[in-house]
């Protein structure tokens, strides 16, 4: 069973800002699929919730220097 | 010591990136002082961390890092 989080990323400027997350957060524990638009500065990740959850994504984008928080 | 790596950045948001990485360091107190420089590539890192700490914390940017020298 996968969830779906958006997740608010501030800071990119081009694809390769969106596409240095979508590597490294695609390969994170429990993330199983990542998109990222930069235009929008938003994060849409599908993961399973029984190994990790929403903050500790929005946190993993955080430490790569890119401000992330939960979408409203 | 200050140690400097050589930082594959390529766009402001890389460089901004790196920048707000060790803003982060420097809030907490672990990093003193730092430069990013997105012309030459490098980052140099004044710190009482070693040289491999302050590199973990660099490559977390997804980043392409390796440590250059201690000045
Ligand atoms: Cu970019
Ligand atoms: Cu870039």
């Amino acid at each position: 069973m996968a969830s779906v989080v958006t997740v608010r990323v501030d800071g990119m400027t081009c694809g390769s800002c969106s596409a240095t997350i979508e590597d490294v957060i695609g390969h994170s524990k429990g993330v199983k699929d990542i998109k990222v638009s930069w235009e929008n500065g938003i994060a849409m990740v599908q993961y399973d919730p029984t190994q990790t959850s929403p903050a500790v994504i929005c946190e993993d984008i955080d430490d790569m220097g890119f401000p992330a928080k939960l979408a409203p | 010591p200050s140690h400097q790596y050589n930082v594959k950045m390529t766009c402001g948001g890389c460089s901004g990136a790196v920048t707000r990485v060790l803003t982060k360091q420097k809030e907490k107190g672990t990093v003193s002082d730092f430069s990013v420089n997105m012309d030459d590539q490098k980052v140099v890192v004044t710190t009482d961390l070693s040289a491999d700490d302050v590199l973990a914390i660099i490559k977390k940017t997804g980043k392409e890092t390796s440590f250059d020298k201690t000045l």
